[in-house]
């Protein structure tokens, strides 16, 4: 597994992410310290989280990423009940390495009146049974997955170096076009050019894998898994997994693939669900 | 825009309905004749001749030759509909197997229904999709009655339609991991084209399509089809633009005005009270002008028997 590139990302992502640098780059501004005491928060709830299966042998198999893969934030999620927006977030694969066992994003809400929420968004990657459960009462047990890896119709012959690779893979992601429904606004949602994750697993066949993301602004809604097998021959493959709640629609060569209906509801048991407890943030002032 | 059946259509209706008014005065036809009938008039292609000359207008009626049997299901037809292939329960040993009947006219009834001897197992076998030709047969195979344990597609053909079936060999689709998964419900679009239903989980279903580049290559593409409902079990036409079903509200169409849209919401082109209840999946005619269907009968108990009915709208 390539380690070197999610660090690279979520550095950059991460120093972006940090609003309010001060002057003096050598001295941690308030909005840096805020931010990670933010990103503290957020590590702690995912450490916290005991892990086990009776499914899932390996222990690395059932270990979060030491580092998120992507920090991103989202003003614009006002959605009217008195969610003011996404103040930090941060996306977390389950699993330290092959194809995610799991991906799980944790998103700091602010509210207009009461504390601020923190809400855990779980998708599962893997049709084997898993559970979860934090200190907070947090809890996801999924039985299964809604990923369905596809091959390719029309691909390239996969190149020999992981660079070469890595070139073919952001190629075959813009042939994706992958939008969501805002209530009735269909919005287009746009590829981020770097894959969050890069990985490999021989055992399962699996020589090289990427997992990419479609994102309103910054905010990621759809993920894309992009594989390159070697069982016979070596091919491409493709799984699309939603990251959000709204409907979502995918096309593929202008070929429909992904059509995608809210979520009933937010089962424990479910392949994707989410919850939410409020969390106390550090003041703005705390920090001097 | 009067319906008879009341309710709306997706936009695509609406320009073919406004031609039909002014046909329709231009025509001196009087002013309170319904000029739309059925909404799948409006939107499905327009008819040569009808496919099956002489039947009337939704009265279901068995079909001729096959409409005796008491315990068949899923049929299905050739496109010239002188070949009809459906499942029929002949002994506990092997549950469901695929039958065959053929006419010389489609104005006479099927001849007697065979055993295909290349597609039967000892496992239930039913869903068939026959291509428009009448050369290749898919269907689904199961350990259990419900075709739920270890379902696989089969896949037999022949060289001509006095042949036999070939010994039936699993076909394989573009999906990996595809083994976890059930599939139901296969259609041949076309030559190239094999829509199928992927049951992932209780909870998640979805109507696929898999493409091949040619006449018995491997399917290697797959697209899925825009529905807003994915579980019914849906009948679609090979341009991809209308979808029918047959649910508790009758026979029922979705439709979209081109392959980049979603479909809209079914209505029912021929009511539950006309057409009783329907069993498993239907099949149409490639004009969209007759349904070929099991009912399971008034009382809708397996004990009623599984009939083969046709109904034109």
């Amino acid at each position: 597994m390539n380690h070197i590139l999610p660090l690279l990302l979520w550095t950059i992502v991460a120093t972006q992410a940090a609003p309010g640098r001060c002057d003096d780059e050598t001295k941690p501004s308030k909005g840096d310290k805020l931010a990670a005491q933010r990103l503290k928060i957020m590590r702690e709830a995912i450490d916290g989280f005991r892990i086990t299966s009776k499914e899932i042998d390996a222990d690395s198999s059932l270990k979060f990423s030491a580092r998120p893969l992507l920090r991103y934030n989202d003003q614009t999620r006002n959605s009217g009940s008195g969610i003011k927006g996404v103040l930090d977030a941060t996306v977390w694969r389950l699993g330290e390495s092959g194809r995610p066992k799991a991906i799980v994003t944790l998103e700091i809400y602010l509210v207009n009146q009461g504390n601020p929420l923190l809400t855990y968004e779980f998708v599962s990657l893997t049709p084997e049974k898993f559970e979860m459960q934090s200190l907070r009462g947090v809890r996801w047990m999924p039985h299964d997955t809604d990923l369905l890896m596809t091959e390719f119709d029309e691909a390239p012959q996969p190149g020999d170096s992981p660079r070469a690779r890595l070139v073919q893979m952001r190629e075959l992601a813009r042939r994706f076009a992958v939008q969501e429904m805002l209530g009735a606004e269909k919005i287009d949602l746009r590829l981020l050019s770097q894959p969050l994750d890069r990985y490999d697993d021989p055992a399962a066949g699996i020589l090289d894998g990427a997992l990419f993301v479609f994102a309103n602004g910054t905010n990621p809604e759809v993920g894309l898994l992009l594989e390159c097998s070697e069982k016979n021959e070596k091919k491409w493959s493709y799984g699309l997994f939603r990251l959000a709640a709204a409907k979502l629609l995918a096309q593929l060569d202008g070929k429909w693939i992904l059509q995608s209906t809210k979520p009933p509801g937010w089962p424990i048991d479910a392949p994707y669900t989410a919850t939410r407890h409020a969390v106390a943030l550090p003041e703005e002032d705390e920090g001097e | 825009m009067k319906h008879v059946f009341g309710k709306r259509l997706a936009p695509a209706v609406l320009p073919v309905a406004a031609s039909a008014l002014l046909l329709a005065a231009a025509g001196g036809l009087r002013a309170q004749e319904p000029v739309v009938e059925s909404p799948a008039l409006a939107v499905r292609p327009p008819r040569q001749r009808p496919s099956v000359p002489g039947l009337p207008r939704l009265e279901p009626q068995p079909v001729p030759g096959v409409g005796e049997l008491r315990r068949a299901f899923s049929p299905c037809l050739s496109a010239d509909l002188k070949t009809i292939v459906f499942a029929n329960w002949f002994s506990r040993k092997t549950e469901y197997d695929l039958y065959i009947a053929t006419r010389e006219k489609i104005d006479v009834p099927f001849g007697p229904a065979e055993l295909i001897k290349g597609a039967a197992t000892p496992r239930t076998d039913a869903y068939p999709a026959l291509s428009a030709d009448g050369l290749e047969l898919v269907y689904l195979s199961a350990d259990d009655a419900h075709l739920e344990k270890t379902p696989k597609l089969l896949r037999s053909t022949r060289p001509d339609v006095n042949s036999p079936f070939s010994q039936a060999e699993e076909l394989p689709l573009p999906l990996i991991g595809a083994s976890r998964w059930r599939i139901s419900n296969p259609q041949f679009l076309d030559k190239r084209r094999l829509k199928f239903c992927l049951i992932q989980s209780a909870e998640t279903r979805s109507v696929r399509i898999a493409s091949r580049s040619k006449e018995h290559s491997p399917f290697k593409s797959l697209e899925l089809l825009p529905l807003e409902n994915h579980w019914p079990l849906w009948w679609v036409s090979a341009d991809g633009l209308r979808a029918y079903t047959g649910i508790d509200e009758g026979i029922c169409l979705a439709n979209r005005n081109s392959t980049a849209d979603e479909f809209g919401p079914m209505e029912a082109v021929v009511p539950a009270k006309v057409v009783g209840k329907i069993d498993g999946p239907i099949w149409l005619a490639p004009q969209e002008d007759v349904a070929f269907y099991c009912s399971p009968g008034e009382q809708g108990s397996p004990d009623a028997g599984r009939h083969l009915m046709m109904v034109g709208f």
